[in-house]
């Protein structure tokens, strides 16, 4: 009995139930600036997103294929995609010191084709500039449902402009669930199955879904 | 069941245990496994839609390259939750089924997952003339009726084991002399009856199930083997990364029926009733029904909440 009872929680431990779709089924490369202000604080982040050749072909089913139809069509899934990403706050999540930071809606939107893959690029400008230096400066892209992964193309570190002389660098952290995202994520500890259990495929708090355990996290990093 | 077989049982469970335990370690002390299941995952990605514009180019000789590329992205796909696994294993882990059956109802379910992705893509963009952007709409009625199937089959692993262990006390209050008795020699009957046996209307319900939601995956690869006008191709593809995620699930399915034997061989062993054994697996069954009825219905309200992802 007490062996059926072990067997049977070995069992149910492997199939444990976390029914969000918890596997990535399009990617992202992902390409970031970080906008500095004259006075060294941080204004606005520019990302870059490189979707998957599959994505990208569901993605432009809808643009036209001649050129100038296809200018159009790109700016309408532009515009539409930000839109709609709005309410997730463009998939980002920004903190000083684990605090969030407040973002206003996204400019530049732009979307190019290259013939294989598609890529947007936009700007989130923060709601206020943050002095990375009052504190641990890091931001998260992800998507909270999983269901895009988001990771940064190899070997294409964070770029900061205009922060050259500000004395700070960039450092990417791989996705560890028991480290210093733990920490960035906060409350980790709410068993994600749980979250979904609730039918809330789309938690309030991003930083405790599935997505945000397999997130890289940025880190800036100044000279005092 | 002969003692190789409980050994051979046992050994894959303590194979299977051990990488459970250090993959488990590994999670909580840092994320080397899920970093090499997603890192690969990824990657064979990326080169499967490389694979497919190769086929396009000169058509025989990559369409090998596709398909191992397309079922070694199934194996990885495949590993970690989903509530396909979750229901299949919790079956499995307490009806008497065997290691072959067990795999069947993995092959069936994987090949029809693949097959509504097929389906879906056809009717959409082939029948309909649609964009498949559009044909969401009923993507997910099928999932929403995917998700009703999901929670009545959990309701019928309650009721059933509610109901074996019912009838099992009835008749030990008649006959209870004949249990106890029968400890040191083998008697197969009673040992294949301790748990419920198979039931076919159950094993079809559990594939429909499982199977009915299309695979996304699928169904991105599908349309743009489309764009690239492979159309036979993208459907191969399709059931190779299905044939893949099979193998995963079947794994998982082979420790499910050989950790319910060496349970029962092990509490035999220890002199537990036989009586006992069987409601230990009763219960287990209304635990793990319960469980899938909840995610049933979560599943099925958040369908009705239909927050649509931002970039589908």
């Amino acid at each position: 009995m007490k062996h059926a009872i072990w067997a049977l929680i070995l069992v149910l431990a492997v199939g444990c139930p976390a029914p969000a779709g918890s596997h990535p089924h399009a990617t992202i490369d992902l390409r970031s600036k970080v906008v500095f202000d004259d006075a060294g604080r941080v204004v606005a982040l520019k990302l870059d997103w490189l979707f998957d050749e599959f994505y990208s072909a569901y993605a432009m089913e809808t643009v036209p294929t001649d050129a100038a139809g296809r200018d159009k069509g790109l700016a309408e899934l532009t515009r539409r995609n930000l839109a709609s990403l709005d309410e997730y706050k463009y998939f980002s999540d920004l903190r000083l010191d684990g605090v969030p930071v407040d973002i206003k809606p996204a400019t530049d939107g732009r979307s190019a084709w290259d013939g294989r893959r598609l890529s947007m690029s936009f700007t989130v400008p923060l709601a206020a500039p943050i002095d990375p230096r009052a504190g641990r400066f890091t931001f998260s892209v992800y998507d909270p449902t999983y269901y895009i992964e988001v990771l940064y193309l190899k070997g294409d570190p964070i770029a900061l402009m205009n922060g050259a002389k500000t004395g700070c660098a960039a450092r990417v952290l791989p996705p560890n669930p028991s480290s210093e995202a733990r920490g960035l994520a906060g409350t980790l500890g709410k068993d994600e199955t749980a979250t979904a259990t609730l039918g809330k495929l789309f938690s309030p708090d991003p930083s405790t879904s599935f997505g945000a355990l397999f997130a890289e996290t940025a880190v800036i990093e100044c000279r005092r | 069941m002969t003692r190789a077989r409980v050994w051979g049982g046992l050994f894959l469970c303590g194979v299977a245990g051990l990488a459970l335990a250090w993959a488990a370690w590994r999670y909580a002390w840092g994320s080397d496994l899920s970093a090499f299941v997603q890192s690969t995952q990824r990657n064979l990605h990326g080169k499967l839609a490389e694979a497919m514009r190769a086929v396009r180019a000169d058509q025989t000789a990559a369409l090998w390259n596709l398909v191992v590329l397309g079922f070694g992205y199934g194996v990885f796909h495949a590993v970690g939750p989903g509530h396909g696994k979750f229901v299949i294993s919790t079956y499995l882990a307490t009806t008497e089924a065997g290691a072959w059956r067990g795999i069947g109802l993995t092959l069936a379910s994987s090949f029809l997952q693949a097959a509504t992705a097929i389906a879906v893509v056809e009717v959409t963009v082939r029948l309909l003339g649609l964009a498949l952007r559009d044909a969401r709409v009923g993507a997910s009625a099928i999932e929403t009726a995917s998700y009703v199937l999901l929670a009545l089959v959990g309701l019928g692993l309650v009721v059933g084991a509610a109901r074996r262990a019912w009838r099992r006390r009835s008749a030990a209050a008649h006959d209870h002399h004949d249990h106890g008795t029968d400890h040191g020699h083998a008697h197969g009957p009673d040992a294949a009856r301790l748990a419920a046996p198979m039931n076919w209307g159950q094993a079809v319900s559990i594939v429909l199930a499982v199977g009915l939601r299309p695979c996304s995956g699928a169904v991105l690869v599908l349309l743009f083997a489309k764009i690239l006008n492979l159309g036979l191709v993208g459907v191969a593809a399709a059931l190779a990364i299905s044939a893949g995620t099979a193998v995963t699930v079947a794994g998982l399915a082979l420790l499910a029926v050989h950790g319910r034997r060496a349970a029962l061989f092990f509490g035999r062993r220890a002199g537990w009733a036989a009586g006992w054994l069987a409601l230990g697996l009763d219960l287990a069954a209304v635990v793990g029904g319960l469980v899938i009825v909840m995610i049933g219905l979560s599943l099925f309200l958040g369908a009705f909440g239909a927050i649509r992802h931002p970039l589908l």
